[in-house]
């Protein structure tokens, strides 16, 4: 999505004529990678969902409050990543969940040579959990996301430094998480 | 996936886990993503209703509540019987007719005369020893004394008012 278009976009929703199909253009556009991110964090589809039409509903009422500071796939994934946040502090359970459902998957893969990589994916996910919240969302944005470490301090308002930190130590944990596990 | 950015002098950062990629071990359901967009919007323009009922309703019972209490106010500060003072209610509330007859008691009136100014002692004294005694007491008064003394006297609860 490109600069020009975010504009036409916002320049939409900001329009109270033209507010439901602005909005409706910016969730078609965003709302894939947006959920994305989100599963990523909590693992679980239903509380996926949940999350990201929170995202966009806080986005449709407050889309007059966004300045055009950040781009705006920025003031998308902070919006969700606050929702994610407030998800894990009102459910002290929700790491337990997860853990069930990954558990889960690898019983329910069955052993052999051509289900092995099925199996590092979910070990891959299950290390990823076991690390600390914000090393897990640096981790999954620059990962996954392939964010420069710049955007991504726009995300989670840290700095560069931080965040290559927090990259560092995640990548090495989850490392020795795979050797231990294998 | 959306690919926003990349920095080339960290791309090899981004292969860290060669074997593994960028899969996901989960999937979405299948048709998740249609009609989510407009499903969504319903949602948010519903709850933007709701906000602005609930706004009106709150600022309604706040006006409400600030009538009240100045209504409240208004009324402790305004009410004309509160601002009498404490001693007149007491005399109104209390009834005249039971303290006469306690007043009337030997023990009680013998109390009430200790308490009394010097001249009426002298003037009660005289009134039961002698009466011709009253008017040679009276002259040695001033006006004054005796304008004092009939204020007493006509301000005295225990003498009924055909006595006076």
């Amino acid at each position: 999505m490109n600069e020009t278009s975010d504009a036409l976009l916002l320049s939409l929703i900001k329009n109270p004529a033209s507010k439901d199909k602005g909005f409706l253009q910016l969730m078609d556009t965003y709302k894939k990678p947006i959920y994305w991110h989100i599963r990523r964090l909590v693992v679980s589809h239903e509380d996926a969902e949940d999350i990201l039409q929170e995202t966009f509903i806080n986005v449709y009422r407050f889309a007059d409050s966004f300045k055009g500071e950040s781009k705006v796939f920025t003031w998308l994934y902070r919006i969700a990543t606050n929702e994610c946040t407030k998800h894990f502090r009102k459910n002290k359970n929700w790491l337990k969940n997860a853990e069930l459902i990954t558990n889960k998957m690898l019983g329910d893969i069955s052993v052999s040579d051509t289900e092995n990589s099925e199996a590092m994916l979910v070990k891959f996910q299950q290390a990823i959990l076991r690390l600390p919240e914000k090393q897990r969302m640096v981790f999954n944005l620059r990962y996954y996301d392939e964010l420069s470490y710049e955007e991504i301090a726009q995300i989670l308002d840290s700095s560069v430094n931080t965040l290559k930190t927090n990259y560092h130590y995640a990548s090495e944990k989850i490392r020795q998480y795979l050797i231990e596990h294998a | 996936m959306l690919k926003m950015n990349k920095d080339s002098n960290d791309m090899k950062q981004l292969d860290d886990f060669p074997g593994i990629g960028k899969k996901l071990p989960y999937r979405e359901p299948i048709d998740f993503f249609e009609g989510l967009s407009e499903k969504t919007l319903r949602q948010a323009k519903l709850r933007e209703q709701n906000h602005r009922r609930s706004l009106v309703l709150w600022r309604t019972v706040a006006v409400a509540a600030s009538i009240s209490a100045f209504a409240l106010v208004g009324y402790f500060m305004f009410e004309p019987e509160l601002t009498k003072s404490p001693q007149i209610v007491q005399e109104k509330q209390l009834p005249e007719q039971p303290l006469i007859e306690i007043a009337k008691q030997p023990e009680i009136v013998a109390e009430i005369k200790k308490e009394v100014p010097e001249k009426v002692p002298e003037i009660i004294a005289a009134k039961e020893n002698n009466a011709e005694d009253m008017g040679d007491i009276l002259a040695d008064l001033s006006d004054e004394e005796l304008m004092q003394l009939a204020a007493m006297y006509k301000a005295d609860p225990f003498i009924s008012e055909s006595e006076q």
